[in-house]
């Protein structure tokens, strides 16, 4: 089966087919040569923006709210192209990309949208917002979309969504890198925007391209503050690396970098079978919805405790409920692995040769529970996937704290009462995102604030117009009175 | 051993395979290699899942006698990563004891006994276990950044050592004392890894000692991890990054030293030979690319027969680009170097003996007691056992005692299955010599 990945550019979907390049999982895709095509993908002139200023932010809601009408993936031939390449090019089972793909059409309804643009604030997209200042002077702001480059993440079909919103409320024009595992979904976006109105603004505001990562003789045409003057990374810390190399005065870099999520578990989840279970159900969730593919998927358990025998038997206890309740989860939701990195697999049959540091639950293809036994967290931590966890008996906050960093994201808390007290401690060392346990999977990024960011915000470019004239601002030329 | 042999003989010892004859080999029916295989791998993996904890962690509760097919040993087979899975942090903090528990799960020896106490680094790590166990731990050369750790037992390498000398039977005969045979190898003198074991076993079982290589020096693991990533900073770019890293640090002196000196010491080896050890047996170690150059110096300078014939010239890597041989160059080989004997063979350091050895016709083919897979790199599942195919290699071999010989490399090669060689070696599978990393 030949698989084919076209260039969308500024609405113009270009196949032309030289090039052949290797997916992660052994199939191959064709796609046109980028550096062929990059005077289209481009803007040819900033005067090819205006026609975004010259209709309302009412006129993007409402397109966007018609847009959404047409992701419906039954009926949309676009997004089942794009369902069908996530079966051959990525390691989610389509299950979940089905489902992910569905939840994109709540990305497009109106309250969604109008609580997105909320945190930027109407009157600051819509047009200048004037503000009197002390000396009278009169600033008028508007945020600008501008010419931006979206590397995006292909842990699924969101992020190619959230950036096609994200890029239409701020009017901007986005050139988005296709990941070599999430081929078809940003394809998809463009194409069906093409379909539902080829000549509007928006849909010429939207372009799609594949390049393989590190294509200096194309990154460096491409990055360069006559095309380019912001860069939004999602990725690894190499691929962030990487970008980071283009960033120059003229060029700004906004980075989702690469983020993990921790659970905290206070002492009281030990002390009933009850709570246990209620604890164990909800890390299950927290572990596995999505495959662990997320940044917002718990890969790593603090669970305090004395760290007598007694305790650390009682965790391991819980370890197996986790397992378990992971493998209760809906197949729509959560699935055994389908392609495991041996090197994953080495490293957790290594730990489970060390067994009285370590108890490994599973460690295979249904996931795993990892509990340390002497309190110190895998050496791979950030690493693990698959559904599974590695739970880490601490004795008090501070030797849980010492784990946090600004790389963490999320922290899911059980119980309550703990997350409350937690909070600012855990803010302070950088934690970004606080929640009760079982909620981690439930983040609207869109509305809240992103890894830390204010991400629409800071994704325009904040311009002010001022007016000195009619409140007489002071100035050393005018006379004083 | 004469004559034609029963198999079944060896379904509970496969390492006496090893000092069979070739014409015994020879005379093996495929079918019933293969039979034989299946029947001492299953009884080969019952027996050491209870010996070795990570094979008995691969096993876990399941039945190696459910094992019906050859294909379906795959789940047990180590992946390349196994012997390097250990936690890295076990090194920076010198937790040697921890390490030693780590690499206690892939021997069947007991390592619980060895004291790792102020253990600095990983050579006297090394040296501890051989010293308090007996076990000489084989690392690899690191390239992909970590080095792996195979434990190898005394009656590994002495295996070792064995097959080697009866792969070279007439070179390495008992009968021969010191200095009637000379191993120029361009691996270093001293070192933990492979080669070590066959100096050591050489000498001491065989008593054959010159061995002379143009590193006349120990490379510990740490400077062999200090020149992986002393090599991969520049090719990366981070070498002051590198820099900082304490063991690069310490050794990135000795390194640059080593690779200054290198290329004037690999000189005056070859020099050495060709000067001083005409008329000699030589067992010789290195690339294609010496030997060949050190023929056509002797070509030059009209020496012919140069060596014992009973000398070999054991090689690896192909020719230099750019260098185009002569149809006869194996005729011409022959003439200069007095021998014709160039051996090639295909393993790692996982294997004990090596997975195949190259023929005249330029095929590998397969030890008796080593089972070829070939994977589809992607899934892992395996191709058919027929025809050409080529993906992924593994093996297990059968005839380690102390450790698991079951391994999915990183190499992808092609083999034939069906195929008959001109050779009239055997007719098993064929592994083409084209290997290259997946």
């Amino acid at each position: 089966m030949k698989y084919q990945v076209p260039i969308v550019a500024r609405g113009e979907v270009i196949e032309d087919y030289e090039v052949t390049c290797e997916g992660r999982y052994g199939a191959s895709f064709e796609c046109p040569d980028p550096n062929k095509y990059l005077s289209k993908i481009v803007l040819p002139s900033r005067r090819e923006m205006e026609a975004l200023y010259q209709i309302s932010l009412d006129d993007v809601v409402d397109y966007l709210v018609e847009f959404g009408k047409h992701l419906d993936v039954d009926s949309n031939p676009h997004l089942q192209w794009a369902l069908e390449l996530s079966r051959v090019f990525n390691d989610v089972s389509s299950d979940l990309v089905e489902k992910a793909l569905r939840v994109n059409q709540g990305f497009c309804r109106r309250e969604m949208l109008e609580a997105m643009i909320d945190t930027v604030g109407r009157e600051h997209l819509d047009g200048w917002a004037p503000y009197e200042r002390a000396n009278g002077r009169i600033a008028h702001i508007h945020a600008f979309g501008v010419p931006t480059a979206h590397v995006i993440a292909g842990n699924g079909p969101a992020p190619a969504m959230m950036t096609f919103v994200r890029n239409a409320l701020i009017r901007g024009y986005a050139m988005v890198k296709i990941p070599s595992n999430e081929l078809g979904t940003a394809v998809a976006i463009a194409r069906t925007a093409i379909d539902m109105a080829p000549d509007h603004p928006l849909t010429k505001s939207f372009s799609t391209v594949y390049w393989r990562g590190g294509d200096e003789k194309f990154e460096t045409s491409l990055y360069h503050p006559k095309h380019v003057e912001r860069i939004v990374a999602w990725g690894g810390f190499e691929s962030i690396k990487h970008i980071a190399k283009y960033v120059r005065p003229g060029i700004d870099l906004m980075a989702f970098d690469p983020k993990i999520s921790r659970s905290v578990l206070g002492e009281q989840t030990f002390s009933s079978e009850d709570s246990m279970r209620e604890a164990a159900v909800r890390l299950a969730d927290d572990v596995g919805n999505g495959n662990q593919n997320g940044c917002t998927n718990s890969r790593v358990t603090y669970a305090l405790c004395d760290m007598s025998d007694d305790a650390l038997e009682r965790i391991k206890l819980f370890g197996q409920m986790v397992f378990d309740e992971i493998q209760k989860l809906p197949e729509e939701i959560s699935s055994e692995a389908i392609h495991m990195d041996p090197t994953f697999v080495s490293k957790v049959d290594s730990l489970s040769l060390l067994d009285d540091e370590y108890h490994v639950i599973g460690g295979d293809k249904r996931g795993g529970v990892i509990v340390s036994l002497l309190g110190d967290q895998v050496d791979f931590a950030d690493e693990l996937r698959y559904r599974t966890i590695n739970i880490v008996p601490v004795p008090d906050f501070d030797t849980m704290l010492r784990y946090f960093t600004r790389d963490v994201q999320t922290v899911g808390v059980y119980p309550e009462s703990l997350r409350d007290e937690l909070r600012t401690i855990m803010a302070l060392h950088g934690v970004q995102r606080i929640t009760s346990l079982g909620y981690m999977r439930e983040y609207n990024a869109s509305i809240d604030p992103h890894d830390g960011n204010e991400a629409l915000r800071k994704m325009c470019t904040w311009v002010v117009s001022e007016d000195c004239m009619t409140n007489y601002a002071p100035a050393l030329w005018r006379e004083t009175a | 051993m004469s004559g034609s042999i029963d198999l079944n003989d060896y379904l509970d010892s496969p390492r006496d395979l090893v000092f069979l004859s070739e014409e015994q080999l020879a005379a093996l029916r495929w079918e019933d290699v293969a039979a034989f295989q299946l029947e001492a791998a299953r009884r080969k993996l019952a027996r050491q899942a209870k010996r070795i904890p990570a094979l008995g962690r691969k096993l876990g509760d399941r039945d190696p006698l459910a094992c019906q097919s050859i294909d379906d040993l795959i789940p047990f087979l180590y992946v390349d990563s196994d012997y390097k899975s250990y936690d890295k942090s076990y090194l920076e903090n010198r937790q040697f004891d921890k390490l030693t528990r780590w690499l206690d799960g892939f021997t069947s020896c007991d390592l619980s006994g060895v004291d790792m106490n102020g253990c600095e680094n990983l050579t006297q790590w090394c040296e501890r276990l051989y010293e308090q166990a007996d076990i000489f731990v084989c690392h690899s050369s690191g390239t992909s950044g970590t080095l792996s750790f195979v434990p190898r037992s005394r009656i590994d390498r002495e295996l070792i050592v064995d097959a080697m000398a009866r792969a070279n039977l007439g070179l390495f005969d008992s009968g021969k004392g010191n200095e009637d045979v000379f191993f120029f190898t361009m691996s270093p003198r001293y070192i933990y890894r492979v080669p070590q074991v066959v100096y050591d076993g050489l000498e001491e079982k065989y008593l054959q000692n010159p061995v002379i290589s143009p590193f006349d020096q120990f490379i510990s693991p740490e400077m062999t991890i200090a020149m992986n990533r002393l090599r991969r900073a520049a090719e990366t770019d981070t070498m002051d990054e590198c820099l900082r890293d304490p063991v690069v640090a310490a050794y990135a002196e000795d390194v640059n030293r080593f690779g200054e000196e290198a290329p004037q010491r690999l000189h005056t080896w070859l020099e050495n030979i060709r000067n001083n050890y005409l008329g000699k047996s030589i067992y010789f170690m290195g690339t294609f690319e010496h030997a060949w150059d050190i023929t056509r110096s002797f070509q030059a300078e009209g020496i012919s027969a140069a060596f014992g014939p009973d000398s070999v010239f054991a090689v690896f890597g192909g020719v230099k680009k750019g260098t185009v041989l002569p149809d006869d160059w194996r005729q011409q080989f022959k003439e200069a170097m007095g021998t014709d004997k160039i051996v090639t063979a295909w393993g790692m350091s996982e294997l004990a003996t090596g997975a195949a050895n190259e023929c005249i016709e330029g095929m590998y083919h397969f030890n008796v007691h080593t089972i070829p897979f070939v994977l589809d790199p992607q899934t892992g599942k395996p191709l058919p056992r027929q025809g050409t195919q080529t993906g992924q290699l593994a093996a297990l071999e059968l005839v380690s005692e102390d450790c698991w010989g079951g391994i999915i490399t990183g190499d992808r090669g092609t083999v034939h299955w069906d195929k008959v060689c001109k050779c009239g070696l055997n007719n098993g599978p064929l592994l083409e010599l084209s290997i290259e990393r997946l």
